[in-house]
């Protein structure tokens, strides 16, 4: 044992440590070459505003061939352009590429002002508009709702609550039912005091959620995911890459108390969307009035929104045309996977052209 | 962007040197090292000994850490910026883990090291400060620069507590004195007590009398005590929470300990680094996960946050007492102006929605209108029809000038327009 410090290999050792700190250097070297990082870059057109709600419509240099717009709902938590986040990575694309007329909101970076705004004033009045704006600019009396993750619930919470507005209802692993503990978000939420966390912040900073949402992998997000890129990191197209994934992780929008203190008492604690006691402008939410087409996508390896919050929207609504998709993979791999590309967006369009 | 880029990899270039040149000489000395301590009893710990070997790194690090800060406030954009700071902080993690590695191999080749043995060489604290970096268990600055100042206030006031205790102990020994001489018959003395006790009141709750009102002082007192007894809470509830995962940490460093002792029993080869460090997160990844999914996790998160919100909150509060007598909007009243704005906004929203209706109904009532008037010329109204029916009437002749004609209007009957 006390010979262990003599014994041992220090060249092999030093030569090891060297090796890391050159990768270092040269990563940090290409990481000063990049002059900018581009995000949802597929083009798109300004074309309704309401506050800091922006509702754009992508241009398409393909004719649409599904009559029917569809408008895709992001979540509150991150940005939307995850959907747009590189050319080869890109749902949006996709989409329009099988001749889908696409609509996506943009929900702005709410400020101290926003506090107050509730779920009722997103879903109600801000979506609402949105919807809106489609069917008159579109000439459709219904349009097409795509919801991704929280988006979807919200897209769910519209449906029920005006199913003339909607043709056809895709929701992307979307939290439904908020009672299973098998995801640590879900488990941790029920244990904290939403109140007070709205009481004190008033605006709920986003950093704060991004801090809940690394710890669900601390090593694999704080560690072995950059010790990874350690190698690619000499690779500038590689580097750009993993830099627009982190900018979008970090890129987290503070959220308005009032919406997310409802989203965690009512829904994460009480999961009363599911048991019908969700009531939103006076109004209860009943997910059998959701009668238009539903297609269902959940991701098998989602360690955000499990499986089995989101496959039990299938048996509450009233559809009678009901599809559950499974995707082999994960929260993120869903939108930006190759797999996503090649086989999901088709697969979406598809379900979509025949409706 | 060329220039520039010529610019950096010539400095690039110079840094790969330079470093390649420090880590020769660090071979060069380390061997020499080994060699003058061979056929030494070294003390138990040869953790202490691979920190000497990996404190030169450390000052490498140190040393060139200013150049790399240059270059990541040089770099204007800031998703390089942070994932530049956190690979340097990741690749500090990985050569802390490295030098934990490299003796406890060479104690696990000569059989010297097993499970139990590992705890004598395991530093805990050390390893506490790993986790607590990945963990981020660090109080913000403000925070700490906030306990520091509200202590050192309240050692103030014990040290005013004492000033005003002190005069009232010099008044009652001097007065003492002056007792004796007054029950002699001094005349003198009966007036020294009564200036020693007014000149204690005086320098003490006298003052009170010549000040502003206290009410808001002794507000912020109480509220600053109260702020200290939330953190007290907060602490407690961070170190039970900071405890729980480091022991969790350490128990899954034990079990990568036991991982490598069989992968070297059973086919005698010691693994590289990176295998190790494959091994080591992966195994602290299912150790952490173990925990995260108890109920008892989860209440003990929740009620750290919890503990934290309450301390914030205080906090606030503090700053608007200090705040209140400056020219700045304050938070609550900031508030008050939002909620009323959002007030507002949604009346008008509601209004825009009452004046869309309006005008909805007023070009329903306009195209009403037209359908009505579409219909009379389709099917005559009894007034069209009556008109039809009456005799075309003759033109009269126009009087000459200078002729005045007079017309006797018809009378109307009744019920004719």
């Amino acid at each position: 044992m006390n010979e262990t410090f003599a014994a041992f290999d220090a060249k092999r050792m030093v030569k090891e440590i060297g090796e890391l700190n050159v990768k270092l250097l040269r990563a940090a070297e290409t990481l000063t070459e990049i002059e900018e990082v581009d995000v949802g870059t597929a083009p798109k057109e300004l074309v309704f505003e309401v506050d800091k709600v922006r509702l754009y419509r992508y241009q398409s240099e393909k004719k649409a061939t599904c009559k029917t717009p569809v408008l895709m709902v992001y979540a509150l938590v991150n940005r939307y352009y995850m959907l747009d986040l590189q050319p080869d990575r890109s749902l949006v694309r996709k989409l329009l590429d099988n001749g889908i007329d696409l609509y996506i909101i943009d929900w702005g970076y709410p400020t101290p002002a926003d506090r107050y705004i509730t779920l009722d004033d997103y879903i109600n009045e801000y979506l609402s508009d949105c919807v809106d704006f489609v069917r008159e600019s579109s000439g459709s009396k219904a349009i097409n709702l795509m919801g991704i993750c929280q988006g979807g619930t919200f897209c769910t919470i519209y449906s029920s609550l005006h199913p003339k507005n909607v043709r056809n209802l895709v929701t992307l692993v979307t939290p439904i039912d908020f009672s299973p503990d098998d995801a640590l978000l879900f488990s941790w939420s029920k244990k904290m005091n939403g109140d007070r966390l709205v009481d004190t912040y008033g605006l709920v900073p986003g950093d704060l959620l991004n801090a809940g949402f690394l710890m669900l992998m601390p090593f694999t997000l704080n560690l072995t995911k950059y010790m990874g890129m350690l190698d690619a990191m000499q690779d500038k197209e590689q580097l750009l890459n993993f830099i627009r994934m982190e900018k979008w992780i970090f890129d987290s929008p503070a959220q308005a108390g009032e919406c997310l203190r409802q989203f965690l008492n009512d829904l994460y604690r009480d999961n009363k969307l599911v048991k019908g006691e969700l009531e939103l402008g006076g109004r209860k939410v009943d997910l059998k009035q959701v009668t238009m087409p539903l297609l269902n996508i959940y991701a098998v390896g989602d360690h955000i929104v499990p499986p089995s919050s989101t496959k039990p929207l299938n048996d509450l609504v009233g559809s009678k045309d009901k599809e559950l998709y499974e995707f082999k993979g994960g929260h993120i791999g869903v939108f930006v996977g190759s797999k996503s590309q090649k086989e999901l967006a088709p697969a979406i369009a598809d379900w979509l052209h025949r409706r | 962007m060329g220039k520039s880029a010529d610019k950096n990899a010539s400095v690039f270039d110079a840094w790969v040197k330079s470093q390649k040149d420090y880590f020769d000489t660090w071979t060069d000395v380390t061997e020499k090292f080994q060699q003058a301590l061979r056929g030494i009893d070294l003390a138990a710990g040869a953790t202490s000994d691979a920190a000497d070997l990996f404190g030169l790194y450390r000052h490498w690090r140190q040393t060139f850490g200013k150049y790399f800060d240059s270059v990541l406030n040089s770099n204007p954009l800031s998703a390089t910026q942070d994932t530049m700071s956190k690979l340097f902080g990741t690749a500090d993690t990985y050569v802390w883990l490295y030098e934990y590695w490299a003796p406890m191999v060479k104690a696990l080749q000569e059989r010297a090291l097993s499970g139990d043995a590992f705890k004598d060489v395991f530093d805990p604290s050390k390893y506490a400060e790993l986790l607590n970096k990945i963990f981020g268990f660090r109080a913000a600055e403000t925070l700490n620069e906030f306990v520091t100042q509200a202590s050192s206030l309240v050692e103030t006031w014990g040290a005013k507590g004492e000033l005003l205790l002190r005069p009232w102990s010099e008044a009652m020994a001097k007065n003492v004195d002056a007792l004796t001489g007054m029950a002699a018959g001094d005349a003198d003395a009966s007036m020294e007590i009564l200036h020693n006790v007014y000149a204690a009141f005086d320098s003490t709750f006298g003052k009170a009398f010549k000040i502003p009102a206290v009410g808001k002082d002794r507000e912020q007192i109480e509220l600053l005590l109260k702020t200290l007894d939330k953190y007290a809470v907060f602490l407690a509830r961070n170190t039970e929470y900071q405890h729980t995962i480091v022991s969790t940490g350490q128990r899954a460093m034990e079990k990568v300990v036991g991982a490598c002792a069989e992968k070297l029993t059973s086919n005698g080869e010691v693994a590289g680094f990176e295998d190790f460090f494959e091994l080591w997160t992966s195994v602290q990844e299912k150790e952490y996960l173990a925990l995260f999914k108890t109920e008892d996790f989860a209440r003990l998160q929740g009620s750290v946050l919890d503990a934290a919100l309450d301390v914030r909150s205080h906090f606030y509060k503090l700053m608007e007492l200090f705040l209140s007598d400056y020219p700045v909007a304050l938070r609550s009243e900031m508030d008050d102006i939002y909620k009323t704005i959002y007030t507002i906004k949604k009346s008008l929203r509601e209004l825009k929605k009452v004046g869309a209706g309006m005008i909805g109904m007023q070009q329903e009532m306009a195209s009403l209108k037209r359908r009505v008037s579409a219909m009379e010329e389709k099917q005559p109204t009894r007034r069209t029809a009556a008109k039809a029916a009456r005799p075309a009437v003759k033109k009269k002749k126009t009087a000459s000038p200078g002729k005045t004609v007079t017309r006797k209007k018809a009378g109307r009957k009744e019920g004719q327009k």
